[in-house]
């Protein structure tokens, strides 16, 4: 080994030493400054209370004195010499951490749990959405989101789509936002469970997925075509009403016909044209819109 | 079913009460029991469209216990009896339980009904088989079948998901979904026109659902593979409805199916604050329909989906994503000549990527721009290519701690290749296919603006507003005929104040305003002077321009209050919504006159639902609330509705969308 090589084993053997000398003497003196839950509850009774009661505190049970309120809040040290929100990891609208040093004192544990993996991927971490602004700790209850309740304080947009007359069963209860969603983050766009949305409608509309024999292309590539999924004016969830929405593309069709106010029940126009307007419309024939198994001409334009 | 129910709940009852009642358990919960009674002109499906709402007893239960390590959970929500049967068509029950780090386990049952429309009728026989027979006559009033359109579907299963305290875990998953009932389906008997019937198909599906996940997980490593294995079957491969002429209609339903998936993913810390993302799947789906003659048809569609993300941040206020996927959907099915058509096979590839960039900038501004790419190729003559190009920016500051503030614009430019520009001979109705593209994949630019502030201004009071609008331009030079503009327009505006121990107020307002134009030309082929070209200047009787315009106005907004009557004991509780939308469609011809359309989906819904809640002692609370809707539906599709067109003959489906009903219940709960 050659001088220079010792001389930079020495060193660092030195700079080794110093700094595990001043982490001992910093332990010793109690600098790191954990001070334990009972002295949290001097002050914090209430939710001391609440706490002990949540599931947090029950997974916790018979853990040891590592897991407690410091385990999430840091060393309350500081904080017991000098009480207030700059002295502890506080989680609340007044906290003075990011939203990043928040979901990070969550992810040292939850990092490791598989539906949390991809977090850093999603749209919620890049938005400064941090754990706590969905999920309350300290309540009795698990830590579950109120679905569609939470996702609603932000998503207004999807909440007045929810509520239009055409909707999923989403404020009836029957479907959840996390049923679709990740919410903490995965490599599909909309964060949904899915790697494409046709796989991800198809596991409850099973029917749909075919294969066919005869397939509506734009249907085969993306539900989203015709449908917006949250709730529409427009009945099925369409995103536009029929026959409109269909010429939009087909413009060769019965051929290329005005459907006016005179095709109505009661209007002027001739019984076969009223028929392809009224009722279900387009659907009225074209009634395998979604694919066909039929012979013919007929399976080819979904009417059979 | 109803028995099936009750077993299932029977034995998730026994099971939380076996673990509730075991020594030094910490139980808590819940239960609620009420009675109900429902007036007013109430008999729409659309009251009922997801929700079981008659007169009867129904109530809720929640139960919580934790022992040693060991929690478990029983819910049931809408648990109840009407006078029509026990149970409500609503109804859902979940067990959880397991141990802290080790495993869990779940059972659950639900109950979702999907009543479509009331009231229908049919001069077929048969109805609810997939063999319908009857001869049309034009009095409705004689018709053979009186029915409802409704689907009830059942979903149940359970999971288990094992660690025992290692890094290593695994989880499986099972589903039944069974879907019952009847749905609209219409059809001419002929196959290319003639009398038209509406008439309820047999809707009678079951589906298996098999889900597993196993994997590695610790602080910077989670890597896992999963899977999925799902059939689908359908009892009725066709509905064959008679009718003297023709003697025999027969419609295709959805075929069964088999469907798996597998696929591995991981997430791996890397310095820099780094992680990497990775997915890659593969799935198959096959079926093999009876075609009802010589024919063979096997279908083999595959899924084959890869995906990378690298996230970081180097330094403090940079982060970074940048994102690569390429999915591909391969269709092997095999082509024939069936009854006469060519069949054909549609596959695309779809490659997307992109970059985001956020960065802190002083005064608590967070400053995020990136680039999208995405490339979609199809084996279509009409939607060859399409290639996205999407650039954003956002800008997000919450420096003043009463108002967040955030402010985003992106653009949107697709381009797309097509092959149909020599389609038709130029007289026939084919030509027009030179002149219409799919929407969804032609040349258009995008420009989307949303802005929104929360302002928390002080104490106990919120504000918060949002307005959004997207413009998408479609090129008509390029694509003449079909979707040419569209325009959106959105506010929402919501607050809420707060008088500790007096009252909570909160209300909102949201408006959107949608406006869509789209060209088409009709065209008689073989009329005289027709002409295919829309660009030709040629507007005459049998081929002429013309436009239509939708106009989608939507307004909604209402208002809750929460006023303690006396502290502590009795709570007042109201909440008052207004939902109107209001669709019409404009038209410019170039030949004969045209009648704009008035009401499009035009509705409005009044929702009016108070409760006062007496907590009579600290564990039990007594309800008594009134729930009012009200639902006024018109459009022109349905205005006016007959069962008889000519010899066209309707069952009613989705005629009945009124309803105004009342609710009044009382209920106790009590907790412990």
């Amino acid at each position: 080994m050659d001088k220079k090589a010792n001389k930079m084993l020495l060193l660092s053997t030195l700079a080794c030493t110093m700094l595990l000398v001043t982490g001992i003497f910093s332990l010793a003196a109690g600098e790191v400054g954990y001070v334990g839950s009972e002295k949290c509850k001097e002050c914090h009774e209430e939710i001391a209370a609440s706490h002990a009661k949540s599931f947090h505190a029950k997974a916790w049970t018979g853990k040891g004195e590592g897991y407690g309120c410091e385990s999430c809040h840091g060393p309350a040290g500081d904080h017991v010499n000098n009480p207030s929100r700059e002295t502890i990891i506080s989680f609340g609208k007044e906290s003075k951490q990011t939203a990043g040093e928040k979901s990070a004192r969550c992810l040292s544990c939850h990092s490791a749990t598989p539906s949390v993996s991809f977090w850093d991927m999603g749209r919620h971490k890049r938005e400064d959405v941090d754990c706590s602004r969905c999920h309350s700790i300290h309540k009795q209850s698990r830590p579950e989101v109120s679905e569609p309740e939470t996702c609603f304080l932000c998503h207004k947009d999807i909440k007045r789509d929810a509520n239009r007359q055409s909707h999923h069963p989403i404020i009836e209860g029957k479907v959840k936002c996390s049923d679709c969603h990740n919410p903490h983050g995965t490599l599909s766009h909309g964060m949904i469970k899915a790697e494409n949305i046709n796989q991800l409608c198809y596991k409850c509309h099973p029917d749909k997925r075919g294969p066919f024999i005869w397939e509506h292309p734009p249907v085969e590539e993306n539900c989203l075509t015709c449908h917006t999924p949250h709730g529409a004016k427009s009945s099925k969830l369409l995103i536009q009403k029929r026959p409109n929405l269909c010429e939009n593309c087909h413009n060769g069709r019965h051929p290329g016909t005005p459907y006016d106010a005179t095709a109505g029940f009661n209007g002027s126009a001739s019984p076969s044209t009223k028929l392809k307007f009224v009722g279900r419309s387009c659907l009225n024939c074209h009634n395998q819109i979604h694919g066909s198994n039929a012979p013919g001409s007929a399976g080819k334009s979904f009417t059979r | 079913m109803r028995i099936k129910t009750l077993t299932i709940c029977a034995a998730l009852a026994i099971a939380a009460a076996a673990a509730a009642y075991g020594a030094e358990s910490d139980v808590s919960g819940n239960i609620t029991l009420g009675g109900r009674l429902v007036a007013g002109e109430n008999q729409s499906a659309k009251f009922r469209e997801y929700r079981d709402l008659d007169d009867g007893i129904f109530g809720s239960f929640l139960l919580n216990t934790y022992k040693d390590g060991y929690f478990l959970s029983l819910k049931g929500e809408n648990v109840g009896l009407t006078d029509e049967h026990v149970g409500l068509d609503d109804q859902s029950y979940k067990l959880k339980g397991g141990k802290f780090g080790s495993f869990k386990y779940s059972l659950f049952y639900d109950e979702t009904p999907h009543n479509l429309s009331f009231h229908n009728r049919t001069f077929f026989t048969g109805v609810g088989t997939n063999n319908l027979t009857g001869v049309f006559n034009a009095n409705p009033d004689t018709w053979a079948s009186r029915f409802d359109y409704t689907i009830q579907r059942r979903d149940y299963g359970g999971g288990i998901e094992l660690s025992l305290n290692t890094p290593f875990y695994f989880s499986a998953k099972f589903v039944e979904q069974d879907a019952k009932g009847l749905k609209p389906l219409g059809a001419t008997t002929a196959a290319t026109g003639g009398p038209f019937y509406e008439m309820p198909e047999p809707v009678d599906y079951k589906t298996n659902n098999l889900f597993f996940d196993t994997g590695y997980r610790s602080t910077n490593l989670v890597a896992s593979l999963d899977g999925m294995l799902s059939t689908f079957r359908n009892k009725n491969d066709y509905l064959t409805w008679q009718d003297p002429t023709p003697p025999n209609g027969v419609n295709s339903l959805p075929p069964d199916n088999d469907y798996w998936k597998v696929g591995g993913q991981a997430a791996i810390k890397l310095p820099l604050s780094s992680t990497l993302a990775l997915r890659g799947s593969f799935a198959k789906l096959e079926s093999e329909p009876n075609l009802l003659t010589t024919d063979k048809y096997k279908g083999d569609v595959t899924y084959t989906s890869t995906s990378a993300a690298l996230t970081s941040n180097p330094i403090k206020p940079l982060d970074t994503k940048i994102f690569l996927s390429y999915l591909r959907k391969d269709n092997a099915s095999n082509t024939f000549t069936f009854g006469g058509a060519e069949t054909e096979v549609f596959h695309y590839k779809k490659l997307n990527g992109g970059l985001d960039i956020g960065y802190r900038l002083p005064l608590d501004t967070r400053a995020n721009t990136g680039y999208e790419y995405l490339k979609v190729d199809r084996n279509r003559q009409d939607a060859t290519t399409t290639e996205d190009h999407i650039v954003y920016a956002q800008l997000k500051n919450d420096y003043f701690d009463m108002v967040t503030a955030k402010v985003r614009y992106q653009y949107l430019n697709r381009g797309a290749e097509f092959d149909k520009g020599t389609v038709g001979t130029g007289t026939n109705t084919a030509t027009l296919g030179r002149f219409e593209r799919r929407f969804d994949a032609t040349d258009k630019t995008q420009h989307a603006v949303k802005a929104g502030v929360d302002l928390t201004p002080m104490e106990h009071l919120e504000f918060g507003i949002e307005y959004a609008y997207k413009v998408d331009d479609y090129d008509v030079d390029r694509t003449k005929l079909g979707r040419a503009l569209v325009k959106r327009h959105e506010v929402l505006f919501d607050a809420a104040y707060e008088l500790p121990g007096v009252f909570k107020v909160s209300g909102y307002f949201d408006y959107e305003k949608m406006k869509d134009e789209s060209n088409h030309r009709y065209f008689q082929s073989g009329g005289v002077g027709a002409n295919p070209d829309p660009g030709s200047g040629v507007n005459v009787a049998t081929s002429y321009n013309w436009t239509a315009t939708l106009n989608d106005e939507n307004i909604g907004y209402g208002a809750a209050v929460e006023v303690p009557i006396i502290k502590d004991r009795l709570d007042f509780i109201a909440s008052w919504d207004y939902a109107e939308a209001d669709g019409a469609v404009e038209f410019v011809t170039f030949g004969p006159s045209l009648q704009d359309i008035p009401a499009y989906d035009d509705y409005v819904k009044k929702t009016l639902n108070a409760k006062a809640v007496y907590k009579m002692t600290r564990a039990l609370t007594l309800t008594a609330g009134y729930l009012y809707e009200n639902y006024e539906y018109i459009d022109q599709e349905l205005q006016n509705y007959q069962f008889v067109l000519g010899t066209n003959a309707f069952s009613g489906a989705y005629a009945d969308h009124d309803y105004e009903a009342h609710v009044g219940y009382l209920m106790a709960t009590y907790r412990f």
